[in-house]
């Protein structure tokens, strides 16, 4: 199976495909496909960029490329299809069992491949090869957080919690006052040195609810079944997605069962409500990413808050913004 | 109970990570995680240093009861798969602690995305893989 995808990787590399940039996280995209097939892509609403010379490239392969390729007869996997050997070797790969969605990286050489398999649902259109996104962080020394994020004046709120805590409603209230959006879902975050979150994903999954409406210029959604939720693909209007990293200056994590009040809360249970579902969403790395979860948690104060008056909440989240000098010790 | 037999972490599919005092203990075999209260979490920590039972009992100052409560905990922890025996010389932490209690909380709700599915073969109908179930 390796030695197929070096010999993939290659082969790639001379072949003249057309390619698009796109931000992606914290680095620049390159994605490598054949001239005409641009719309058929999974891709979301990844925003579109001049690469630097540090892009990761990623090769859309065609099902004869597949077919070049050899699995083993017998494979452990973890979560996502993660062929759980692969982490042995130079490349992650992973290979959905029920669609044949295949995506690998050569981590050394920063190439991924990638097949999309059978009709991408849009849960997974809105976020484009997100386990590719997890594996690039913990290599550039980031993570990659289960949770939203809104942004101010440069200045970022990173946002987890359980389902139905409420994140979609916070952000959509936020972004109707003026806020820009970070992520919905995930959002990638620098350790050390001056914390940062780095907008990826500038889609956004809501269940149908009447509790904070859609703001206003939202284009149509697309129904998931599964998900059952609404994905909407914002492109990158710079008026509605933050158009590059910003400060993490805070982070609030809420639970629908807390007191409505934006309360300042111990580091160690922050980290509780954060981190499991955090590695959870993250093939290969697990341990690194519980670890950097952790530390994500020092870059700024960490704050509880339960379900908030509605027509309080945008003023509260700017005042959090302002919170640079609140010291949180743990207890 | 263990004789010389030291007690290890049972990695590496069991990860963990201390924030503040408390431990985050993921299983990724069962998809299972835990929460551990400060004072398992320094008991936690022994084990994690490659204590045997003679050890920790050894460099408690409250071994009575510590004795009276390791061999029901050790248990408990080698049956979750948290912990496993291994044999060699164990590398005893140096100084002395306190045995405060221990308070494990077990979850199961990310079992579905936590845990890693058996090893797949070849189904000749199919193809490759097929996830149990599937």
């Amino acid at each position: 199976m390796i030695a197929g995808l070096s010999r993939l990787r290659d082969r790639l590399g001379s072949r003249v495909d057309a390619t698009t940039a796109y931000r992606f996280g914290a680095r620049d995209l390159v994605l490598h496909h054949p001239a005409d097939d641009l719309d058929a892509l999974p891709r979301g609403g990844l925003v579109t960029t001049v690469p630097g010379a540090a892009a990761v490239h990623l090769h859309v392969l065609s099902p004869v490329d597949v077919d070049s390729l050899s699995f083993p007869d017998r494979a452990l996997m973890g979560p996502y299809g993660a062929i759980v050997d692969s982490a042995n070797t130079p490349w992650l790969v992973l290979r959905s069992p029920d669609t044949g969605r295949m995506l690998a990286l050569d981590t050394i050489n920063r190439v991924a491949l990638y097949f999309p398999g059978a009709r991408v649902p849009p849960r997974d259109r809105a976020e484009f090869c997100r386990p590719l996104l997890h594996w690039l962080a913990i290599l550039d020394g980031h993570v990659v957080i289960h949770g939203g994020g809104v942004a101010l004046d440069g200045r970022g709120l990173l946002v987890a919690g359980a389902g139905n805590a409420g994140k979609s409603t916070l952000t959509r209230l936020c972004l109707e006052a003026g806020f820009q959006l970070l992520g919905d879902n995930v959002v990638e975050v620098s350790l050390g040195g001056a914390p940062v979150i780095y907008p990826v994903y500038p889609t956004f999954k809501i269940r149908r609810s009447l509790i904070a409406p859609i703001p206003t210029g939202w284009p149509s959604p697309e129904w998931d079944d599964e998900a059952e939720k609404d994905i909407y693909f914002l492109g990158g209007g710079p008026s509605t997605i933050s158009p590059g990293p910003v400060t993490h200056v805070a982070t609030l994590i809420l639970d629908p069962e807390a007191s409505p009040d934006i309360v300042p809360m111990s580091r160690q249970r922050a980290f509780f409500l954060i981190a499991p579902n955090t590695v959870a969403q993250f093939p290969f790395y697990e341990e690194t990413v519980l670890k950097r979860a952790g530390a994500v948690l020092g870059n700024a104060p960490s704050f509880l808050a339960g379900r908030m008056p509605l027509e309080s909440i945008t003023e509260r989240i700017a005042g959090l913004l302002d919170v640079r000098a609140v010291s949180v010790s743990d207890r | 109970m263990l004789g010389e037999t030291r007690l290890v972490v049972n990695r590496p599919s069991v990860i963990f990570d201390v924030q503040g005092e408390e431990a985050v203990i993921i299983d990724l075999a069962s998809g299972h995680y835990y929460r551990l209260d400060a004072a398992g979490t320094a008991l936690w920590a022994r084990f994690d240093a490659g204590s045997s039972i003679e050890d920790l009992l050894a460099s408690c100052t409250n071994p009575d009861e510590l004795r009276a409560r390791i061999d029901g905990i050790v248990d408990d922890l080698v049956q979750r798969s948290l912990l496993r025996e291994e044999s060699g010389a164990a590398a005893a932490p140096e100084g002395t602690w306190i045995f405060g209690g221990f308070m494990l909380e077990h979850f199961t709700d990310l079992e579905d995305v936590l845990g890693l599915d058996p090893i797949h073969e070849v189904d000749p109908a199919q193809g490759w893989p097929h996830a149990q179930g599937a």
